[in-house]
Order: C-alpha cells, then structure tokens, then sequence
C-alpha cells in the first residue's frame, strides 16, 4: 500500500472512529429514504455494520433493494463547518449476518456501542453487514476524493 | 456593548481588548509622557463587524481551501487580497458606525488622524513581528475615517500575517483586531530608536529623517544613524546615509506622498546634537516606566516631540534554514523601487541580455576543438548563471508591480471582482502572443501544402514547407526559446513544433482582441478614482504594471534564449565527444561536459538518467472525484485530460483536450489557445498559465495540489474557472451490474 491509499484509510478510519451515527439512505420504487442509524467499521474498512427493526420501513427497503448509501460527518453545526467539516459517503450492499460472522461482528459493534446490546440480541432486531464498495470523502467544502474497496467499475457512470 | 475606549474609561481595558499598541499608548499617555491623545476601537467592534457580514466563514473558505502549508506565497497574497476586498464591501453595523464617528468628531473635531491597527497579539509572541498589519496616516472625513478601520480590520488577514499565522496564533474563529485612532502629527523629522541595541546590550540606536518616518519604516529612504552609550548616553557613531534627497510628507489628499528634499534641508541631519540628546532622554523615560528595553517610534512637530509607539525589544525570529519568509516580503517593493527596477530592466538588463544572446549565437561551435569548446562551455555556465542570479534579484522583485497595481486599484475602485485589475494588464503584446501568432502563421502555411503537412506528422521540419516557412521555424527558434532547454534529446523537439503547428491549423485564426471596450472603460474608471485617492500619477502606476506583467512573462523567454544557448554547446560538445569515442552519458551535466573537454575522467552516475515512475497501482484505488484550486481564468470547459509529466507528454497534446501541468513555463505557453482547459498544480492568479489562459479566454485553476497525480491522461474533466473547481467524470459504467445482488 502506498502513502496515498494509506493516508486515505487513516482519514477515512478517523472519521468513522469518532462519529457513533451515520446517516443510512435506503429507497423504495425510486423514493428515498434516510434513517439515523448507529454504527461500527471493520479494521480493513471492507464492511459497517448496523442493526435495526425488522419491520421498518428501512429494512423492508433493504429487502427489495440492497444498494444503500451511508453518511458519516464531523459538522458541528456552526458557521466554521465549511471549510472545517469532513463528510464521507459509503457507496455499498447490505447484507444480512451469516450466523458464522456473526460473532466477530457483534463484538465490533458493540464495542462502539454497549447500551445496545439489549436492542442487538432482540429477536425483532435484524443485524446488517453493508459490504463497502466506494468512499467518497468531502473536505475543505468542494474537495472530494474517493477510494475503492472492490476494483469494480465507477458506481456513478 | 461597550466597542471605543478613551483616556477616560479607567481601569484602562487589556490588551486583548484594546491591542498590544493601544495599551501602551494608554499606559504612556496616563504616565505624562507626549503621545498624541489615542482612542481605541475595541476589538468586539471586530467580531461585530466580522459576524454581521458573515466573513469569519468567508475567510476560513479563502484559507482552508487547501492546506495553508502548501500554498505558495503568491496564493496566500491572492487570497489577502479578495479577504481585503470582502472587508471594503461589507458595511458597518449602523449604530457601530455612528457610534465610532461621533466619538471621534468628539475628541478631534474634523482634524486629520491616524488609524493604526492594533493586534491583541502583539504584546505577545507577535511583537517581534512588527509590520504585519496596516496603518494609515492623514485620514479625513467619514467615508474615509470608516474605509480605513476597515482597511485596518483586514489587515489581520494580510499576506504577511497569514505568512507567519503560527507565530502569531492566528486562527479565523477567534482572533480580531483592535484599531487605535489619534490626530496625526504631521512631523518636520521621525524616527525609531531601540533604547538598547539588539547587537550589543551597552549601546543604544537611534534612526532619523526629515519629513515623515513612512519612508524608514519601509526601507525606502535610508536614515541618518546614530550609535549612543547607554551609560553616558554620548554619542559613539554617527552613520550618514549616501544622499538625503527625498522625503514623505503629507499630501494634499489622503496619505503621505515622497518627494523631493529641497538642497538646504537635505544637507542638514535630520537631528542636531542637542536633538538627539532630547530623543535619547524621551527613550530612557518610556524605557524606565516600562521597566524594559524598548523599540520606540517618534516625530518631532514645531519643536516637539511625540511618541507614536512603544512596545519591548523581543529577540528577533529564528529563521529555520529554508525558512523562505522574510525573502517573500522582500518582494513587497515600493513605489519608487518599482520605478527604479523598470527602467534598470528595460533600459539595461535585457538589452545585455539580447547582446549576450546574439554574441552566442554566432558563434560557430562547429569549429571549436575540444579546448576551446570546454572554454565556450564554462562562458556560457557562467553566463546562465549569471542571468538566473539577475532573474531573482530584479525580475522578480519587478513582478511585485502588478500585485502593487492591483491593491492600488481594489482600493480606489473598491470593485467586486478582486481581479478584475488584470483586465487592464492584458491584451498587450506579449513576446508569448507573439510567438503564438508565428505558430499560426507557420499552421496556415501548412493548411495550404499537403506535402508540409505530411512532413510534419513524421516530426520533420528541417528543409521542409519553403523559404516563407523556414523563415518562420528559424524565427521561432532564435526568438522565442522553444527549442525546449531540459528535453535533452533534440530531435524530439522537431517532433513537438511539428505536432503543435499541425494542432494550431485547427484554430480558428480570427482571434480578434476580446474584452477591449471592457478594457478601456475600467482604465478611465481607474484613472477617475485613483485621481482622487493617490497621489502618484495613475498612468505612470499602469504602464509600470503593464510593464510588469508584461515582463514577467517575456523575461523567462529572453532567459531561455540564454539556457537554449548553453544546451546548444552542450550538445555539440556530447556529439564532439562520442566523435573522438569517448563516453557520454545523455544527462550528463555541463560542468562535467567542460571536464571531460578538458580531458579529465569524471565518474558518470548512468542511473541517474533513469525516469522516476510514480504511478501506482493503489492510486487508483484513490480517485480524485472533485479537485478545489484557485479560480483563474473564468469560464467552463470539459475535455479529455492531458496530463504533462515530461516536455516529451507535449507532443501528444491535441486541440479541445485540458491541459494537466505541474507548472506552466512561459516557453511553453503556446499550448494554451490549443486547450480547452488548464489546470496547473503551482496556484496563483498571476502565474504564467492564468495569465495566458486569462489572454486566451480560457478556463483555468491553479493551485490544485497533487492535480498530476490524481488526474490521469484520458479522464473526462470539467474545469469550472469561475469557482476553481475541477470534476473528473466517470470514465467507466455500468453501475447496475456490480449492486444488484439481493440482501436476502
């Protein structure tokens, strides 16, 4: 791994290890849909995961359509933010949790986040890996640069 | 909300509400001692004005549009200049406003005054960084009173703040600027004095001149000086300066002006022994209430005399090596300097440098044995080097005119492009549009000769096209410097001339001058408001900047004239070489060619030939999606990327693409009418590739860092000149296919 891509994880990892929320964009016969959902990253950055009601409508959104977008971002609502704040968008697939993985992933999560493990082990709850495929990190208000997971091709063409 | 103070408002507010200067003036004045009588505009009158106009975000978007450490000097200078004009255009809270101007017709009635700016920061680690921000002098009425504390606010946000930003804590949320006011002195003789010596703690300087001490503060007018023993306070030395021929004085409008010293005056000091004496005692007095060494600035009106400033000696600023600050500032020239440097310029230095030239040219290196061609080889070294070390000392320095225009012109006209300025400076002929104008000439040639053309896409220009077209490619050659010093391998320049006049056939030729009405009524709009704002002669200030600009851009093609003409013998001197079978490596450098003329064995390094490849893989894992530089050339182009990494990328280059370019040399600048875009990783708005983009009508950014490794030949880019944003486009598809597995 060269400076570039290695400067780029530590950034991106930064931003994820600081923000416990992220906003989560499902869609549903082309409607989008936003949720406020908490979360935790995999040390190699290929994965996020998130845990959420099965009957939402996110979820149900999930089922239909796996393709989802995430929002990670360090505004702090003031004026400064412009030029200060950092956002990074998640380009991804969600997927549900083998039973296998499943541990290595819970303990991840819950490292981030303790109070939820009650919500976590509910049999109501549904447990989400969404595969990353693209970041895309905005700083300084108009730059953006992004790093691919997968060497698939340009998810935006 | 309490924003003036005054004598009057006991206890006296700190410094970081009434600046470091403020304070002192406050202390000095309540201990008796002769300051002219100062009122404070707090610094929450600062933060009002800031946030009512929302520019503490406007400024942290100037600032952190990329890192502050990689933007040169010249970015942080353009962007001190928009933050300055942001300041001019934003009003003043109403009751702010009145409240400042009936405080100050309260104290001073309608006298002139001073307005001088007055960092919280300078009591502290910034008081060894004098000069940062500005001052004014001789200011009069309303609107001029309120642009001024204006002028004074921005200051904060000068180059030469920015430049020492970590020094002086300044961080766009929280710092501000406080403004002293007093009536002006309008002083017979100034001065500074340092009631201890920096150099040797036994001794005391004293710095004086006739007139105003404007022109000592900026290093325009060299003062008489004097060396005194602090323990007897006798005077030990008395240095006189080479002529006192000029002086500032007060001008009839706004300010001060240089001028002419009358004989009688000028051959007097500035002080008399007695004066000096006086001055001493005034520096003991300021130095024993503040129980410190001080650095004291001074006048003297009808007799007497008048504290302007006083703040401790601090240890002056460690200069780091490569520390290349304090040579930045150097480049800030005056008015009178500028002047100085044009005509040493135009009148001197580049005709030297075109006889240097045309003595080279005829040589007849050929001829010359190995001896003589090592004697030819180190003239020409030396020469090169010669005028490279003139370049630095007095073409650069002489670019300042333009960025000196500039600020003129924003303050005069207050327009709402900070750059609009340059629309004055361009359609002049520029050796560069010249140049451009004989490649055309060269592509209608070849429009009409199908056999020319078909030479020239072999890369074959020699005895090709006729006499007319010889004419032409020898003219281009001896004149314009683009036989590519630093290609090494010659015959590719054949190559990237015939590429580039096929490419120019493609143009439309009618490029009529564009914008010249435009042009020609800002320059009466300058020459009206300018009348009524300086005092030097707005036609001679332009035709300084047009020189200015113009010999920014030509002065690099005279000197490449200079360096093609040494890496002409050097190339003899190679071929020579392997004539008599010795051997040569192809980048080898001219001193060790001259040592091998001369017969001595040099060990030759042949990896150092090697090209370095910076592409790798995982880069491309990290993709640019949108890159923000410095707009500099407005307008909106997408084209295919041609990315230049070496002089030989030139060849490939084709009309509509955007040109990717570390930074544009003027030699190279022939590119431009060809592209559809350029982006330049070096920013500024006055470098060579915005000028000649500006020229051209074409869209550019400058300043994208790292805008060659991130953007690769072949991507699609749109280059937005109006925000100095650049998009690359997707170049791959297909996003259905790789994000349609199903979650369940």
């Amino acid at each position: 791994m060269d400076k570039t891509e290695r400067l780029m994880q530590e950034r991106i990892k930064a931003l994820l290890s600081e923000q416990p929320l992220a906003v989560l964009s499902t869609q549903r016969n082309g409607q989008p849909y936003s949720s406020l959902m908490a979360f935790a990253h995999t040390e190699d950055l290929h994965a996020i995961v998130v845990a959420t009601g099965k009957s939402t409508r996110k979820h149900q959104n999930i089922i239909q359509d796996s393709r989802v977008s995430l929002l990670v971002d360090n505004r702090s609502n003031n004026e400064e933010d412009f030029h200060s704040a950092a956002a990074l968008t998640v380009l991804g697939v969600a997927k549900p949790i083998d039973t296998d993985e499943r541990p290595v992933y819970e303990a991840i999560y819950l490292k981030r986040h303790p109070y939820l493990e009650k919500f976590l082990r509910s049999p109501a709850t549904t447990f989400i890996k969404i595969a990353v495929k693209h970041y895309l990190l905005v700083s300084r208000f108009q730059n953006v640069m992004e790093y691919r997971i997968s060497d698939e091709v340009d998810l935006f063409a | 909300m309490k924003w003036i103070y005054s004598l009057e408002d006991l206890p006296y507010p700190d410094a970081s509400v009434i600046g470091g200067k403020g304070l002192a003036l406050f202390q000095m004045s309540a201990a008796g001692l002769p300051v002219p009588k100062p009122v404070c505009i707090g610094t929450s009158a600062y933060d009002l004005f800031v946030d009512h106009n929302h520019l503490r975000e406007k400024i942290g978007l100037e600032l952190y549009r990329k890192s502050i450490r990689d933007m040169r000097w010249e970015e942080i200078w353009d962007a001190s200049l928009r933050i300055k004009l942001l300041f001019m255009k934003a009003k003043i809270d109403g009751e702010l406003e009145a409240n400042i101007l009936d405080t100050i017709r309260d104290h001073f009635g309608d006298r002139p005054l001073a307005i001088r700016s007055s960092a919280p920061e300078e009591d502290g680690a910034g008081g060894s960084f004098a000069g940062l921000h500005e001052s004014y002098i001789n200011v009069a009425g309303p609107h001029e009173i309120v642009k001024k504390i204006k002028m004074v606010w921005a200051s904060l946000w000068s180059d030469r703040a920015v430049l020492y930003r970590q020094e002086l804590g300044l961080e766009v949320v929280k710092s501000q600027m406080a403004v002293v006011v007093q009536p002006f002195i309008e002083g017979d003789v100034s001065g500074i004095m340092f009631t201890r010596n920096p150099l040797d703690d036994d001794q005391m300087v004293l710095e004086a001149v006739h007139g105003l001490n404007q022109g000592l503060v900026d290093g325009a007018i060299a003062p008489d000086r004097w060396l005194i023993t602090r323990e007897n306070c006798r005077i030990e030395l008395h240095y006189k300066p080479e002529k006192r021929d000029r002086w500032f004085v007060r001008s009839a409008a706004d300010g001060v002006i240089c001028d002419v010293i009358g004989d009688e005056r000028g051959e007097q000091p500035p002080l008399d022994e007695p004066g000096v004496e006086g001055i001493v005692q005034l520096g003991l007095k300021v130095e024993e209430h503040f129980q410190a060494p001080q650095d004291i600035e001074w006048t003297q009106a009808d007799g007497r005399s008048y504290l302007l400033q006083a703040r401790p000696i601090t240890a002056g600023s460690e200069e780091t090596s490569g520390d290349k600050r304090a040579w930045y500032l150097s480049l800030t020239r005056s008015y009178d300097n500028l002047l100085q440097l044009w005509r040493r310029i135009t009148q001197t230095l580049l005709p030297e440098m075109d006889e240097d030239y045309d003595r080279l040219k005829a040589v007849n290196l050929g001829e010359l044995s190995e001896a003589e061609l090592a004697v030819e080889l180190r003239r020409r070294i030396e020469l090169n080097e010669r005028w490279t070390a003139t370049y630095w000392s007095d073409f650069i320095p002489f670019a300042h005119g333009v960025r000196l225009f500039g600020e003129v012109y924003n303050d005069s006209v207050e327009p709402d492009d900070p750059f609009e300025f340059v629309a004055l400076l361009t359609g002049q002929k520029m050796l560069s549009t010249e140049r451009n104008g004989l490649l055309l000439d060269c592509a209608k040639l070849a429009a009409a000769d199908s056999s020319l053309q078909k030479n020239l896409k072999r890369g074959v220009l020699k005895d090709v096209g006729g006499q007319d077209f010889q004419a032409k490619i020898s003219r281009l050659r001896s004149h314009f410097s683009v036989d590519f010093v630093g290609v090494g391998d010659l015959s590719m320049v054949d190559q990237i001339i015939s590429a580039m006049i096929l490419q120019y056939t493609l143009l439309d030729s009618d490029s009529a001058a564009r914008g010249q009405e435009e042009a020609e009524r800002l320059e009466r709009l300058f020459f009206e408001k300018a009348a009524r704002n300086i005092d030097i002669d707005p036609a001679e200030l332009l035709s300084m900047a047009r020189a200015s600009y113009r010999i920014r851009d030509d002065d690099n093609i005279h000197i490449g004239r200079i360096g093609q003409e040494l890496e002409r013998a050097c190339e003899y001197a190679k071929t020579l070489l392997r004539t008599n079978e010795k051997i040569v490596q192809p980048k080898i450098s001219a001193l060790n060619l001259c040592l091998l003329l001369e017969g001595e064995k040099i060990a030759q390094d042949a990896s150092a030939a090697e090209v370095q490849e910076s592409e790798t893989a995982s880069q491309k894992r990290v993709k640019a999606r949108q890159l923000q530089g410095q707009p500099a050339s407005r307008g909106v182009a997408t084209g295919t990327a041609r990315v230049i990494e070496h002089m030989a990328d030139l060849s490939g280059f084709r009309k509509g693409e955007v040109l990717v370019i570390d930074a544009i040399d003027p030699t190279m600048t022939f590119f431009a009418p060809l592209a559809a875009a350029i982006i330049e990783r070096r920013g500024g708005m006055l470098i060579h590739g915005a000028i000649i983009a500006r020229e051209y009508g074409i869209p550019c950014i400058t300043g994208i860092a790292g805008a060659t490794d991130y953007i690769t030949t072949g991507d699609r880019i749109t280059v937005d000149g109006y925000l100095g944003i650049c998009t690359v486009q997707s170049q791959d598809e297909n996003i259905e296919k790789n994000l349609s597995e199903p979650v369940c």
